[in-house]
């Protein structure tokens, strides 16, 4: 029989530890992705999503059992990464799209929208490319939003749950943000 | 507003304006309205169109001629329909209803009939329908002069504009996009995008956009590895049967005992332990902060800081000045007030001042506080039978509360709080009452209500912020526990009033029967000990919040929690009046410069561990110096100085505090008989 999150929780509460391996066995990828969109390098993502267990571990006796196992995991994920990003703050962060390109030279793929035409191809790839200058634009907090909304598809309940606000505060910077993102990109096109 | 709340709103404005709401409905939208800048806007925009729209219709009619017909309708009627046939009972609205078809079938060929019969009736029906085709023409043609009036897009454009758009447009877009609206929002915003240009824009940049972004995210993991860290974190936490690097704070003050032994003050060191330290060692539970660290939890641990760091440093550091910011506070009389005058005394067992004093002695050389302590203290049974008297006075009532059950306690502070409202140390007591309560039941307006009393009445002391700080870390809220923590930094002192409290328990006392020379003394020398207990068990909390905060990899919070029990102590200290408060001061720094050492080293926050070495040192320094005090005034106890020596040595602790006896024993000429 297949326990939920928060029943392997309390197990792990109660002594037993095989649900911590049951929990790790369940998110350790969907961790270790989220650690990597934030980090965007892999090595980094691993360790901390292996030190978000060992968090979740030390830290059971504060989990809520009337709240969901996943945004809190995340939460510690998510706060474990901005405090590595803060401490290795000289390191100079890529851009997405160049940090994409570099995965996918590293493995050899060559990203190709489906069913694109050469044309449409290239309006794609000239779009990205306005995407991301745009994108580059962001403070840290606005590309957060945009990771979680988009990156990890979370939906604005979720993200408030992570980011310790509320789901309407959130909507409303989701909105800023996204208005914010075309005008720039709107410039930007213009500009070129 | 969520969609489905402004699509709603939407409707209500719409029914509003169109008239169709009951009274108390449209009263309800109005509100609604009002309460909501949004809806407001809307309404604002809806009103202004309506408005136009009236204006337009108005000015049609304006422009046609006047047409009278009545007159016309009204002789026919008289002459023809009515007056042909009085026993016909057709009368001119049902011919009317018969040219437009509304009559029912039966009645309908009924009235063909007749009228195929009748030549007037016959005239009048040419006439009625003639005259509604004249009518409806003569409609058609005013509406046809009309300008083509479309406000829908005009609407929405105003509605959507740059400055009007919803907050959460693209929000409910994206939601759209993904399917996330429920069925009626999801329609509306459907029928607003296709009326709306700058929707439909929107909508289309967000389309492209979201699916870029998303497939850029998939393509950041999809060429990732899947990893498995699953033995990595078990091995790890196999190793962490419970957290390694766990300081205890009795454990640091037997290493504080270690650091005196080895400095030579064998005998200070056993006065301080017999006279001070004991009374907490004999009161309170091992205390345990867990000190979370990268290594802790890695199982990695190496403690921050050596034994021999302390030992070998000590000696270079010389005693911290001691702040005494208290000097202008108004001494607490020592004499029970005169309200007390009335008071009617019982019968004593005398206890009297020799008793005390060989009470203290005996204390002092078993390092058994319990009896004591006890003596000082009054039994439940007692502070209630004194709480129901009405000649007590509010300084023994506010002394009786501590020996009160909880809500019994609150209510004899509130009754005290109404004779003495600018009582600082009153507040403080409601507030901790209120800061006892169990998370989640403390009561969220009083507690602020009496920490913002105290900083009226005592701007400068910061443990109140401490307190607000404990009780919303209670209540799960770090943002505001933050806020209040960075408040009482900026403060100068923080005391919790331990001679008011000794002055107060000294007036319980004597209500209770004591001689007012024995309570001075019982009151004397045990000031201090439950506030510096207080003082501990807030810290300790703290701590293990900060703790707690940084397990979770909130590391900011954890920090400021850490520095702020830090603070704490140094606030303390430079409130202290009494060697108990700078003893609790020390324990408290000490004990949060070892956490936060070990925060330091494992967040790699190199350039403060410097300072924090300095700190640790001069806590040593101030340590030193303690306890060359306390071994003087301990030693006073072992001589045999007749009660009224001591007595007036209890009116300066009481009045000034104990580290100020000193130099009253220097202007009394008595301090050089002391070895």
């Amino acid at each position: 029989m297949k326990h939920t999150d928060e029943e392997l929780m309390a197990q792990l509460c109660e002594g037993n530890r095989e649900a911590l391996a049951d929990l790790v066995l369940r998110y350790q990828n969907d961790i270790f992705r989220f650690c990597l969109h934030y980090l965007r390098e892999v090595e980094r993502a691993r360790d901390l999503a292996q030190e978000t267990f060992i968090r979740v571990y030390v830290a059971r006796a504060r989990f809520d059992g009337n709240r969901k196992f996943r945004p809190w995991v995340l939460c510690i994920a998510r706060n474990l990464c901005l405090n590595d990003l803060k401490r290795k703050k000289t390191v100079v962060m890529e851009s997405l799209e160049e940090y994409a390109s570099t995965a996918r030279s590293e493995t050899g793929e060559v990203f190709r929208d489906a069913a694109d035409s050469p044309d449409q191809h290239m309006m794609a790839a000239e779009r990205r490319e306005l995407l991301d200058r745009a994108l580059a634009t962001l403070d840290d907090e606005s590309r957060e939003i945009v990771v979680l909304r988009f990156f990890q598809r979370m939906q604005a309940r979720d993200i408030a749950e992570i980011v310790d606000s509320t789901e309407g505060a959130v909507r409303t910077r989701l909105h800023r943000i996204l208005k914010s993102l075309r005008g720039k990109y709107e410039f930007i096109k213009d500009d070129l | 507003m969520k969609p489905a709340d402004q699509h709603n709103t939407h409707d209500a404005i719409l029914a509003l304006f169109d008239g169709a709401l009951a009274p108390a409905e449209a009263g309800r939208v109005r509100a609604q309205i009002d309460a909501d800048p949004v809806a407001k806007r809307e309404a604002a925009v809806w009103n202004s169109m309506f408005d136009d729209l009236h204006a337009v219709g108005d000015s049609i009619v304006s422009s046609v001629p006047n047409i009278e017909l009545w007159s016309g309708i009204e002789g026919r009627l008289n002459t023809d329909v009515d007056g042909e046939d009085d026993t016909e009972t057709w009368t001119f609205d049902q011919l009317l209803d018969l040219a437009e078809g509304r009559l029912e079938p039966r009645s309908a060929a009924n009235l063909r009939d007749q009228i195929e019969q009748s030549d007037a009736l016959k005239q009048d029906y040419a006439w009625i329908t003639s005259m509604r085709d004249d009518l409806g023409q003569h409609g058609a043609a005013i509406a046809a002069s009309a300008p083509t009036v479309d406000l829908l897009p005009t609407i929405m454009q105003a509605v959507t504009s740059a400055e009007d758009e919803p907050e959460d447009l693209f929000a409910s877009l994206l939601e759209w996009r993904d399917g996330q609206l429920p069925l009626p929002d999801s329609d509306r915003l459907r029928r607003i995008a296709d009326e709306s240009e700058p929707i439909r824009s929107a909508n289309s940049w967000l389309s492209d956009t979201a699916g870029d972004l998303e497939s850029l995210g998939d393509r950041i993991v999809d060429n990732a590895p899947d990893i498995d860290v699953s033995s990595a974190v078990m091995d790890a936490v196999h190793r962490i049967s419970e957290p390694d690097t766990v300081v205890s704070l009795d454990a640091e003050r037997l290493r504080r005992r270690a650091l005196w032994r080895v400095a030579g003050s064998v005998a200070a060191v056993a006065m301080i332990a017999i006279a001070i330290g004991a009374v907490w060692f004999s009161l309170n539970d091992p205390v345990q902060v867990v000190v979370p660290s990268k290594e802790t939890v890695l199982a990695d641990p190496e403690p921050a800081w050596q034994q021999d760091d302390y030992i070998e440093k000590r000696q270079l550091l010389p005693s911290r000045p001691k702040r005494r910011l208290f000097a202008q506070r108004p001494p607490v009389a020592v004499n029970p007030p005169e309200a007390l005058a009335g008071t009617q005394v019982p019968e004593l067992d005398a206890l009297s001042p020799d008793a005390v004093l060989d009470a203290r002695r005996k204390a002092a050389e078993t390092g058994d506080w319990t009896e004591f302590q006890r003596l000082a203290a009054l039994t439940p049974e007692e502070a209630k039978a004194l709480s129901q008297k009405t000649d007590l006075s509010p300084s023994a009532l506010v002394g009786l509360a501590d020996s009160l059950m909880p809500d019994e306690a609150e209510k004899a502070l509130l009754t005290a709080v109404g004779i003495l409202p600018d009582s600082p140390y009153l507040q403080l007591e409601l507030l901790e009452s209120v800061a006892d309560q169990p998370p989640g039941e403390a009561r969220s307006e009083e507690p602020l209500a009496f920490s913002q009393k105290i900083s009226e009445l005592d701007p400068e002391n910061a443990l109140p912020y401490y307190l607000e700080a404990k009780m919303y870390l209670d209540n799960g809220d770090p943002r505001s526990a933050i806020a209040a923590l960075l408040e009482a930094q900026a403060l100068e002192f923080a005391s919790p009033y331990s001679l008011e409290a000794a002055a107060h328990r000294q007036s319980a006392l004597i209500a209770n029967g004591l001689e007012p020379d024995t309570a001075e003394l019982l009151a004397a020398f045990n000031a201090g000990n439950e506030e510096a207990d207080a003082l501990f068990d807030l810290a300790v909390d703290l701590l293990n919040y900060g703790s707690d905060y940084n397990n979770i990899g909130d590391f900011d919070t954890a920090q400021i929690i850490f520095e702020g029990v830090q603070t704490l102590g140094d606030q303390i200290e430079a409130g202290a009046l009494l060697s108990q408060e700078q003893l609790v001061a020390l324990d408290i720094q000490s004990a949060a410069i070892d956490v936060l050492g070990q925060f330091y080293e494992a967040q790699g926050i190199v350039e403060a561990l410097g300072p924090l070495t300095e700190q640790s040192l001069n806590i040593i320094g101030d340590l030193d110096s303690l306890s060359g005090f306390l071994v003087q005034l301990n030693s006073m106890l072992g001589d045999v100085l007749n009660p009224t020596f001591w007595n007036d040595v209890a009116g300066v602790f009481l009045t000034e505090g104990d580290l100020a006896i000193l130099g009253y024993l220097e202007d009394w000429g008595i301090l050089t008989e002391i070895p």
